[in-house]
């Protein structure tokens, strides 16, 4: 069980920069260093992102929270290397990032599961395609599967599972390249609402028994909330880190924590947080 | 790490998983087919019987319209008999239209998709043929045949040839489609998987196109039996095409009626090939088919 005192701090003064271990001495998880990046779009300029810092413990689950078009999505395309930034640095586990690989695994809003492959196969893209031992990767795909609770539709194909289910896949299948980090953008966007919370609470026990670090994009106070150590909080135009907010709810947290007093302060705080961006929003505009 | 977690989520709420079986029951599917093959058998064999009604009680006319009876009497009798006297029997001339159609399909086929993938692969490529994929598309292939008899004279070259110029456009335009419009996020994830770019190339992109592609390879099919017919009309001394031909000209149109029979059997046969294989590699496709 975690438990931080709360505490918010601008983003201005982040942990000291130029070191890509944490205070305990361990080499950090994901390291962004004044990662900078701007579209051209018909002439005109975007600054989506601007000068962003972060640093994620390992094993820690961080979100970031934000206003539409503040480059959360940006964000995470540069760090998974699907997106070159302008400038500033990442660092998985110490080492840059310049293309996408399987120390970080990105999973998207659908599944994107092989439909030609049973879900065993899909499990076991991964180690097929690093040329991990076929017995162990096998064991394990089959280990995985129990634990995502799809023990029983190993010879399925991804048509004749649920769209839970399906998604349930796609982390099995994650999991099994044993990433440094999992990153996930608003993966539970486009769930139903019923499917949404079943898939929040497989995330957390997940999160809990694997403790794989996961960086989570959200627009949802709540959903930051109830998954997150800690909250980095976006502002838009330019892209920036608000504010860095740690979540002070002890573990395990399941849906009945969404009643508790100390999640409605936690959340009431995260509100006023995600507030002062969009004042700072409209005072630009005005 | 060994452990289930407790919840599996969606369990209660998925029906199929009470019985841990997401397939129909069979039985549920046969009586299902049962009964759309019945309704299918029962037009067919209805329509014979129209046509012989027809044939027997309103045309009484042999030589303008033979009864189906009589078509499979001539295709039976001349099947290992020369028809016209100095010609082949009909096992040879559906031979030889079949070998002509293979070769042909194969050449097309294997040109149509690289040159698919060069399209879908590199962009300059893609812009330099289109222009002339977008110019022959429209043009029906059976208007090259004298210029093609001109090239080629007499022999096999020219027919297989014909076919092949009919396959190309069609399965180049639905390869490169079909690798183009693999969602980008079916290789983002193999990249984050692990697999380097070729790899996603290879296990993912071109494989996640097949099912597309082999569309596109029915429908040149479907071309490839109208350019053969055709050639075979123009320029042949042998295959179904010139049985056709010859047997109008000695108003045996029970043999004509029983050359476009075999063509019938033969195209069906080959489709039905080209869906088998799709139906394999495309589990998703196979309950929609
Ligand atoms: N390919 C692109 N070309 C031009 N502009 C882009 C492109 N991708 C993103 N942008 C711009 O960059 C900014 C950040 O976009 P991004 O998708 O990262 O936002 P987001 O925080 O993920 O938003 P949302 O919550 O709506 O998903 C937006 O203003 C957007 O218009
Ligand atoms: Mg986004």
């Amino acid at each position: 069980m975690r438990h931080r005192p709360r505490q918010t701090q601008p983003a201005e003064h982040p942990v000291p920069a130029a070191s890509d271990t944490s205070p305990s001495g361990q080499v950090l998880a994901l390291d962004i260093r004044g990662v900078s990046k701007h579209f051209r779009h018909k002439g005109k300029n975007t600054l989506a992102l601007d000068n962003v810092d972060l640093h994620v413990q390992p094993g820690e689950f961080i979100c970031l929270l934000g206003p539409s078009g503040c480059g959360k999505s940006t964000l995470l395309n540069i760090v998974a290397g699907f997106m070159k930034a302008d400038s500033g640095t990442i660092l998985s586990q110490g080492t840059p990032v310049t293309k996408p690989g399987a120390d970080r695994c990105v999973l998207f809003q659908q599944p994107t599961l092989y439909s030609w492959m049973t879900t065993k196969q899909n499990v076991m893209f991964g180690p097929k395609m690093t040329g991990m031992d076929k017995t162990a990767a096998s064991e394990r795909a089959a280990e995985l599967l129990d634990i995502v609770g799809l023990g029983a539709f190993q010879n399925h194909y991804p048509h004749q599972l649920s769209g839970g289910m399906r998604h349930r896949v796609a982390y099995a299948r994650a999991l099994i390249n044993k990433p440094n980090i999992l990153l996930l953008d608003e993966p539970f966007a486009a769930l139903d609402a019923i499917t949404r919370v079943s898939m929040q609470n497989f995330l957390l026990e997940l999160w809990q028994q694997e403790r794989t670090t996961i960086l989570f994009v959200t627009h949802d106070v709540e959903e930051a909330c109830l998954l997150a150590d800690r909250v980095c909080v976006m502002s838009a135009r330019p892209g920036r880190v608000h504010a860095i907010s740690t979540v002070d709810i002890p573990r395990p947290r399941t849906q009945a924590t969404v009643e508790s007093q100390v999640f409605i302060e936690n959340r009431r705080a995260l509100r006023t947080t995600l507030e002062e961006t969009l004042g700072q929003q409209e005072a630009v505009v005005q | 790490m060994s452990g289930t977690l407790s919840n599996p989520p969606t369990a209660i709420l998925d029906p199929r998983l009470a019985t841990g079986d997401a397939k129909p029951s069979l039985g549920g599917r046969l009586s299902e087919l049962m009964r759309r093959r019945y309704l299918s058998v029962v037009s067919i064999v209805g329509a014979l019987v129209i046509w012989e009604l027809i044939a027997v009680l309103i045309v009484r006319d042999p030589v303008f319209l033979p009864t189906p009876i009589a078509t499979v009497g001539a295709l039976i009798h001349y099947w290992d008999r020369p028809y016209p006297s100095q010609g082949k029997p009909l096992w040879y001339d559906t031979y030889i239209s079949l070998i002509r159609i293979l070769v042909g399909f194969a050449i097309g086929t294997i040109i149509g998709i690289i040159i698919g993938g060069l399209m879908a692969a590199v962009r300059p490529i893609r812009s330099i043929i289109d222009p002339f994929i977008e110019l022959t598309r429209p043009l029906p292939p059976l208007a090259f045949i004298p210029l093609l008899l001109v090239w080629f004279g007499l022999g096999e070259t020219p027919k297989i040839v014909l076919i092949t110029i009919g396959v190309i456009p069609i399965v180049t335009v639905s390869t490169a489609a079909a690798i183009t419009d693999v969602p980008a996020e079916l290789l983002h994830a193999a990249r984050c998987l692990g697999a380097s770019e070729f790899q996603t190339a290879v296990y993912v992109q071109i494989r996640a196109a097949l099912p597309q592609i082999i569309t596109g390879m029915r429908l040149a099919m479907g071309i490839s039996w109208t350019s053969i017919v055709a050639a075979e009309f123009v320029a042949a001394t042998a295959g179904l095409g010139y049985v056709i031909l010859q047997a109008g000209q000695f108003l045996r149109t029970d043999l004509i009626f029983a050359g476009v029979l075999i063509i019938a059997v033969l195209g069906i046969t080959l489709d039905a090939l080209l869906r088998l294989l799709k139906s394999r590699i495309d589990p998703a496709g196979r309950s929609a088919q």
